[in-house]
């Protein structure tokens, strides 16, 4: 008897005892239903995570000078020349269509006065051109620092929309004002305001825009190029230190290479230093890491949830030796006929199978609508809940495939497993004695 | 004669619970040749031992010491797979309670042995009806056996048992469980099988009037063959 047959004829068996077949089956939808629920949860978590990881940016490496991993502990302070500005713009200039190198230091606290002669405060950050390539959105009007007026160092700003209400009666004026700075130490400076542009929820949140009694208590942002950052403060590229740089990476070139590259042009200066390296840190890592757990704990409720898979089987067991007493007279018809032993075995093994498997793709099925259900639920409670947050959030619904795969895979083996011994009790029978059984 | 028998035994025996304190002797020295065409009754009363003697003829349970050959075949020496496939080719089976699988149609009843004989789907609908028409069950084939009278359960019964051609039919008490004018309807198969067809069909009974019907009448009592009577032939 082929293969073929013994399905045909197990479905037949199955569908004859329809509410027995799925009370026997809701041990194992119950199991699988459960694994897949939490890998969906677990899966979209992690999706979600590495989509907003991509939103916020991760495509940058932080190389700052490091402990050697082999260092003994022991060591003087760091050398002065570790890392200089001058080191990261030759870096680029190496790889012009490769590399970036994007930054954003605080100058200082600032005084505005505007056109009406209120007094604000402001904060200056020096900026590099391409520091604002993620965020070009945000720019509504005129145009980021650009790369001429860094090298020119070029007295021109980027301002937002709240420093334009603030300073000016028209704020439409803007483009092209020049405004005059006071810094904290007494020093002044005149920038040409070249761009404009809004906050997002989130920075709105931080500067306290909606909390504010007066638009003038807001300490609003403003850019302007780091090169004539250093030139106000008078340092040369060679003298600058830096604490760390971010390296980006143009369409020409990958994260991998930029690795490469850094590593290639920081070699021969690290090379005899017996206590510093350089190192470089890669954002994406902490995803890994926290990807890692995550896949960990996911894994292990998963595991705790398959227990009761074996809960299933038993029950699949149980059903399998009554159903087999039941059709005991069957079993003996079956073998007077011909059937042999591993025919009748072959016929129990797939109908446990075929239970098992049913219930295991109604559980799959169940799982992913209560993931669904449930991220739609998280996405909810996100967009009421912290707004500010929201547009940043990808949030995904992935179903685990692997998870979906081995869960039908299991529920296979469990009714392969429960199934076995059954069915070989049934396949033994001694015909004249399943015949006259009453 | 030198025709080879199709059943042939030779100091049969069967014992139950053997070596215990109640070691059951149920046959005793059965010596008996069965030849291909013929239509033989054995009858006794219950508890006689003929039940057991058939389910050893049907090979569903081995004696316990003696000779059997079946078509020549020592049957002693065969194992369970291969006693499966005896029964599936050679022995076709008539039960006193008709042993038709519920659920299942009448016209997949029938396929049964064609099924474990591996038999074509195709193949085995064409011959199950070609089987269903022969007992003139052809408006039925497709009722469970819920749906079926006795009769004509046992009607479907006599189909299967004639799906592989088998060299002989084992009838045990066919007509026990159906009153006396569907019983005569399932003789009259029988004995249409017998001289249309040429089966060979050991008949169990404990009527002897029914037995009587058949060219040969072997009678057992407390498990030995007292007499074997040959219609036309005498004792």
């Amino acid at each position: 008897m082929n293969f073929l047959e013994s399905i045909k004829m197990a479905f037949t068996s199955l569908a004859i005892n329809k509410l027995r077949s799925f009370l026997t089956m809701l041990g194992i939808i119950i199991g699988i239903s459960a694994v897949i629920t939490i890998t969906t949860i677990g899966n979209s978590i992690s999706q979600t995570l590495s989509g907003t990881f991509d939103q916020l940016g991760t495509s940058k490496l932080t190389i700052y000078p490091d402990i050697r991993d082999d260092n003994d502990g022991y060591h003087d302070l760091p050398d002065d020349e570790q890392l200089t500005l001058e080191m990261v713009q030759d870096l680029i200039k190496r790889h012009p269509n490769e590399l970036t190198y994007s930054c954003n230091t605080l100058y200082q606290g600032s005084e505005v006065v505007s056109e009406n002669g209120n007094s604000f405060k402001t904060l200056m950050f020096g900026v590099s051109d391409d520091y604002f390539d993620q965020f070009k959105k945000q720019i509504v009007k005129g145009r980021a620092v650009s790369k001429g007026d860094m090298e020119e160092q070029k007295y021109t700003c980027l301002v937002s929309e709240i420093f334009t209400q603030q300073y000016f009666e028209h704020p439409d004026d803007a483009i092209g004002s020049t405004v005059k700075f006071l810094g904290a130490d007494g020093t002044n400076v005149r920038l040409t305001i070249v761009g404009v542009m809004e906050y997002t929820d989130l920075e709105k949140n931080q500067l306290g825009v909606n909390k504010a009694k007066s638009i003038y208590d807001i300490r609003t942002w403003v850019f302007f190029p780091y090169n004539t950052m250093l030139k106000i403060q008078g340092l040369e590229p060679k003298e600058t230190i830096l604490e760390a740089a971010e390296i980006g990476w143009t369409k020409n070139c990958d994260k991998e290479t930029a690795k490469l590259y850094i590593q290639k042009y920081f070699e021969p200066i690290y090379r005899n230093d017996e206590v510093w390296e350089m190192h470089i840190y890669d954002e994406a890592q902490i995803f890994g890491m926290i990807d890692t757990v995550l896949t960990v704990v996911t894994v292990a409720i998963s595991v705790i949830a398959a227990i009761s898979l074996i809960v299933g089987g038993v029950g699949v067991m149980n059903i399998m030796l009554v159903s087999i007493l039941e059709r005991t007279r069957e079993i003996g018809v079956r073998k007077a006929l011909g059937a042999l032993n591993g025919d009748i075995r072959k016929q129990f093994v797939i109908e446990a199978i075929i239970i098992c498997l049913t219930g295991g793709l109604i559980g799959v099925i169940i799982g992913i609508m209560n993931g669904v259900l449930l991220s739609k639920i998280a996405s909810l409670l996100l967009t009421t809940m912290a707004p500010e947050y929201a547009e940043y959030i990808v949030l995904t619904v992935q179903p685990s495939i692997p998870a979906i795969v081995i869960s039908l895979g299991f529920s296979m083996l469990t009714g392969l497993i429960f199934g076995y011994y059954p069915a070989k009790r049934a396949g033994n029978m001694n015909p004249i004695d399943a015949l006259r059984y009453e | 004669m030198n025709r080879v028998p199709v059943i042939h035994m030779e100091a049969v025996t069967k014992k139950y619970y053997i070596g215990e304190p109640n070691e059951l002797q149920i046959l005793f020295d059965i010596g008996l040749d069965i030849y291909e065409g013929e239509f033989v009754s054995i009858v006794g009363a219950s508890g006689s031992g003929k039940s057991t003697l058939m389910n050893i003829i049907g090979l569903l349970d081995r004696q316990t010491d003696g000779k059997y050959l079946l078509n020549g075949t020592d049957t002693s020496q065969l194992d369970d797979t291969e006693l499966s496939h005896i029964r599936n080719k050679e022995i076709g089976f008539v039960f006193q309670n008709f042993n038709l699988i519920p659920k299942l149609t009448a016209l997949k009843n029938v396929e049964m042995p064609l099924l474990y004989a591996g038999m074509s789907q195709r193949k085995r609908t064409e011959r199950a009806m070609e089987l269903i028409r022969l007992v003139g069950m052809e408006d039925r084939y497709s009722h469970d056996p819920s749906e079926l009278s006795g009769g004509h359960k046992q009607r479907i019964a006599i189909a299967r048992a004639m799906a592989n051609q088998p060299s002989i039919i084992l009838a045990d008490e066919p007509t026990g469980a159906l009153d006396t004018k569907t019983g005569r309807m399932v003789m009259d198969l029988f004995h249409k099988l017998h001289k249309e067809e040429g089966k060979t069909i050991v008949l169990i009974t404990h009527s002897p009037e029914l037995a009587s019907e058949t060219e040969r009448m072997l009678t057992i009592s407390d498990g030995r063959i007292v007499s074997d009577f040959e219609r036309g032939k005498g004792e």
